[in-house]
């Protein structure tokens, strides 16, 4: 199962309580639980850290005030999703105010009015429901907390501490949230009459608490801008069909979720009170303020100076008690809280070290066999004194000892693969446990398909028990051959990548050797086949060359005898006559003997095709490239960048330019050849109107002058172990071609020339004719 | 009157071959014929000189230029000249490539003397009279060529089977003047009647169409 996505939900912290944090991780507990793969975490967070958090995208819900969501609304785009319930007694509500508090024996204290002169205690001026609500309320009355409280302080700590404080008379007027009261009552922290409420407000039917203010919705989660849409729906839905928190006590401020409120009223809350994101800039109010009381300033000033003295003697044993008392509360939440957020990253990263360090054991592991079995593969290629057939099986052994499987299999597969099934398949390597042969038939594919050739396929039979892998070893882009092994199903389905390497390197040699094989088996029937051709041509060459050469005598004598013959007039002696008539007539039969000889000994059959020449002189080169790779000499091809067709006998032109070649390969071997030059045998073509002139150069030493006549005769050899066939044979071929074979001295060396007539293609005759057209 | 006549044909051998050529001269002196002999094709066209009588024998497989070429290039100068193209390897493409391009003969080595001497002979005779019918349609052009304009018109009316007087009449010319045309052309083409006359220009006609 993929690791769950953790989401984060941020909730507005500013005081620490269990009961609070409880309903939140229950939240997220609940959510988790009912969304599948996420894993909500809730994150307590003051408001900087809050708003901080939010801008670096780490949440991806908030749950926060209503003045807070506002704020957000415009900064983020936030969007709230679910809003908090609270019970009381039978009633729920999704509403919240704030309450202004007094002692119960505080007579006069009734209306906001009578709040002037007092001494008024509250959370924070942060606080939404602890002070903001009722700070809208008194400017509604025309009371201003700076101007009209005789002291207005803020705590930090917590609502119910005021509470407290407004009990044992430490201040007149405290503000708290509504339904804290209640709450008390219900925790018997304070007597029910102990506290009356100053401008009650009678809204039962949205909320059943006391209150002093108007109402607003209770703190709500948010989603923001970046936040998935689809989770947060769901997330919506889901929070909405969390059970209702249950509980025996009166008040219950974190009954559940409910629909998502409107958040009109806040809107209007915040621009009276010129609150975030509607406060006005700094310097701008800054200006306008001075601008504005002047005058009034300065009298402020100076009676508040007046004024201060007096209060600061009055004031100044309560406030330091008042400041330590919160001081240390704030320190006392700081502390705990950071305890707990310690406390969690901590087990966290402890965590995610543990399965890092598993992960990282399993990798090792997998990497090191791997590395042995890379190193056993390449010491096998590499090594020499076996045979390649003797390498395939040992990089199989390899391979299935490596996989830990109990037998391994190579099949060839026949070339006809479209409709080839596993029956045809010609078992070429067996290694292991051959007898499971029948395991691994029945468990391939049944039929091949090129496409998925480059797959590796890992099946694991529950019925058997065991594990099959296959794949194919592609020849030139089709499967020539399947590679399969079997074995135990311990082994794991998802064979690691590095694994996987290791077989496709496996295959790939294969189908390289084999490749390489089918190359060496073609080079070598061409070889065979060139043999065949070359004997045929000297057999052919010796029985021409030789009736060639007794024909000249022959018909000298012939000649010779003949006219002898005719000198004799009719008084001459008639033996002579008739013994040179019956030798006549033996050299006749000589010749006739001769002729039948040649012909029963053919050329072989010329055929007339039309190919292309540059493709047979590559063919050539490449055959004779090993040799002369050896000797240091280098092969050189000029005018064979594109095809160029001619007519003639195909096999024959071959012959002719093989011999040439390996003639220059071997006129650059001789001693007399120029020193330290780099030996170079060049064949060029060059269209010479409708022919072809084929070049055979070399930069040996060239043919010597008395040569020259001669190098063409048949039985004439300049090479200690020639027959002097071979140039015979060219020229006999080059003739049949209606051609001729030419010799020549160059500057570098020796040159042989022959054309054969030159085959313009349809194409280019056509093209050649419609670009005649047009112009 | 014949100028070839006045010279014995010669019979020309080209081969690399000393034996072979010697040979063959031997035979050939046997039955009077004279001979020239060249080792190579360049040294017999560099002596060559068209007209005479006599014809060239040559063997294909020679160095630097063979056999197949030197003829092409003896027919450039003169192709009516008679070529013998004697091989002692010969196959059927290239006797065939060798009639085509206008080959007297093609003989396959070692040869048959009589039949060897019979196409000599033969091509002596058929150069001769090609050579001899070529001058006298050479000789009918000159005679016909010193016919004046006027004379030549008259010599069609003739050929035509008109009557003096009808020439006359299409010629603006007195009778008189057209009878002395008459007997002017006839002595000029040297024939004295009429039907030699036809003749003659029937003869001299199909020279014109053959050239």
């Amino acid at each position: 199962m993929a690791a769950a996505q953790t989401v984060s939900i941020g909730v507005l912290n500013q005081h620490h309580d269990p009961e609070e944090d409880a309903f939140w991780s229950k939240t997220a507990q609940y959510l988790s639980h009912n969304i599948p793969g996420y894993n909500f975490t809730i994150k307590l967070m003051g408001l900087e850290c809050l708003n901080q958090a939010i801008e670096k995208q780490q949440l991806a819900f908030v749950i926060t005030n209503p003045a807070n969501i506002v704020a957000l609304q415009k900064s983020e785009d936030a969007r709230p999703i679910a809003t908090l319930q609270t019970r009381y007694q039978t009633q729920v509500s999704s509403y919240l105010g704030a309450v202004l508090i007094a002692r119960a024996d505080r007579n006069k204290l009734k209306r906001l009015s009578d709040l002037k002169n007092q001494s008024v205690m509250a959370v924070s001026p942060s606080e939404f429901d602890g002070y903001q609500i009722i700070e809208r309320e008194l400017l509604l009355a025309g009371l201003s907390p700076e101007k009209d409280f005789f002291e207005m302080l803020f705590t930090n700590g917590s609502q119910k501490n005021i509470v407290k404080a407004i009990v044992n008379d430490e201040a007149d007027i405290g503000i708290v949230r509504s339904g804290i009261l209640e709450n008390m009552i219900a925790d018997k922290e304070i007597q029910p009459g102990q506290i009356k409420i100053i401008h009650p407000q009678d809204t039962p039917n949205y909320l059943p608490m006391h209150s002093s203010s108007m109402l607003y919705p209770n703190w709500s989660m948010v989603k923001l801008n970046h936040t998935d849409i689809a989770l947060a729906r769901q997330v919506a839905i889901t929070l909405k069909s969390m059970p209702k928190h249950e509980s025996t006590l009166d008040y219950d401020p974190f009954y559940g979720w409910t629909q998502a409120a409107d958040l009109t009223t806040v809107n209007g809350l915040l621009q009276a009170l010129k609150l975030p994101p509607y406060a006005p800039s700094k310097e701008v109010s800054l200006k306008q303020i001075l601008k504005e009381h002047e005058s009034v300033t300065l009298l402020v000033l100076t009676f508040m100076l007046v004024l201060t003295f007096f209060t600061v003697r009055l004031s100044r044993v309560n406030r330091k008690l008042a400041a330590s008392q919160s001081e240390l509360a704030k320190h006392r939440d700081n502390l705990e809280q950071e305890v707990i957020e310690r406390t969690k990253e901590l087990s966290s990263v402890n965590k995610a070290l543990e399965q890092d360090i598993i992960a990282r054991e399993t990798i090792e592991e997998t990497l090191r066999r791997s590395r042995s079995a890379l190193q056993g593969f390449y010491e096998i290629t590499v090594n020499p004194e076996l045979t390649q057939h003797e390498k395939l099986a040992a990089l199989i052994k390899l391979a299935r000892d490596h996989f830990a499987m109990d037998a391994a299999f190579l099949y060839k597969i026949p070339p006809q693969d479209a409709e080839s099934t596993r029956q045809q398949l010609d078992l070429c390597v067996a290694d292991g446990n051959t007898e499971m042969e029948d395991d691994i038939l029945a468990n391939l594919p049944q039929h091949f398909d090129k496409n998925e050739s480059g797959e590796i396929k890992c099946v694991k039979n529950e019925q058997d028990n065991k594990c099959y892998i296959s794949l194919y070893v592609m020849v030139e882009n089709t499967p020539h051959c399947l590679l399969a092994f079997v074995g135990n199903s311990k082994l794991n389905p998802n064979i690691a990548q590095v694994d996987q390497e290791l077989l496709r390197l496996l295959s790939q040699w294969i189908g390289s050797s084999i490749e390489r094989q089918t190359i060496e088996d073609e080079r070598e029937k061409y070889r065979s086949q060139l043999g065949k051709v070359t004997r045929l041509f000297t057999v052919g060459e010796i029985a021409s060359g030789l009736a060639h050469e007794i024909n000249q005598p022959l018909t000298a004598s012939i000649n010779y005898i003949s006219g002898s013959l005719r000198r004799l007039d009719d008084n001459s002696d008639t033996t002579v006559k008739t013994g040179l008539e019956r030798s006549l007539g033996s050299l006749n039969q000589a010749s006739q003997i001769i002729r039948r000889m040649r012909d029963f000994v053919q050329m072989g059959i010329h055929r007339e095709e039309t190919f292309d020449l540059v493709r047979l002189i590559k063919r050539v080169l490449d055959l004779l490239e090993i040799e002369s790779g050896q000797q240091s000499i280098s092969l050189q091809s000029v005018g064979t960048d594109k095809p160029v067709l001619v007519k003639g006998d195909q096999v024959q032109i071959e012959q002719v330019i093989l011999n040439l070649v390996r003639n220059a390969i071997e006129a650059t071997q001789l001693q007399n050849a120029k020193p330290n030059t780099k030996r170079v045998v060049t064949v060029s073509l060059t269209t010479i109107g409708d022919q072809v002139e084929v070049s055979v150069a070399d930069n040996g030493p060239g043919i010597e002058d008395s040569e020259i006549e001669h190098i063409f005769d048949a039985f004439h050899s300049t090479k200690p172990d020639g027959m002097g066939l071979g140039l015979a044979i060219c020229r006999s071929i080059i003739e049949t071609h209606n051609s001729r074979l030419d010799a020549r001295n160059t500057e570098q060396g020796a040159e042989f020339i022959f054309r054969l007539p030159h085959v313009t293609t349809q194409y280019e005759t056509k093209s050649y004719e419609t670009s005649k057209r047009k112009t | 009157m014949n100028p070839t006549s006045n010279h014995a044909p010669c019979v020309y051998i080209v081969d690399d071959d000393q034996q072979v050529r010697e040979s063959l001269e031997w035979l050939l002196e046997s039955v009077n014929l004279p001979t020239k002999l060249y080792q190579n094709g360049q040294e017999f066209l560099d002596a060559f000189t068209t007209g005479l009588p006599g014809c060239v024998i040559l063997d294909v497989r020679m160095p630097k230029m063979n056999g197949m070429e030197l003829h092409l290039a003896i027919k450039q100068i003169d192709p009516n000249f008679p070529v013998i193209i004697v091989t002692g390897h010969a196959d059927v493409p290239m006797a065939i490539r060798a009639m085509k391009e206008g080959a007297f003969d093609f003989i396959e080595k070692p040869y048959n003397d009589q039949h060897m001497l019979e196409r000599i002979q033969a091509a002596i005779h058929e150069y001769n009279s090609l050579q001899q019918d070529h001058q006298r349609s050479q000789e009918l052009k000159k005679r016909f060529d010193s016919l004046s304009k006027r004379e030549q018109q008259v010599l069609q009316g003739i050929l035509q089977g008109k009557p003096n007087k009808l020439i006359a009449d299409e010629l603006f010319i007195s009778i008189k003047t057209v009878e002395v045309h008459r007997s002017n052309l006839m002595s000029k083409l040297e024939v004295k009647t009429v039907t030699d006359l036809v003749r003659l220009a029937i003869e001299a006609k199909k020279d014109d169409a053959t050239p």
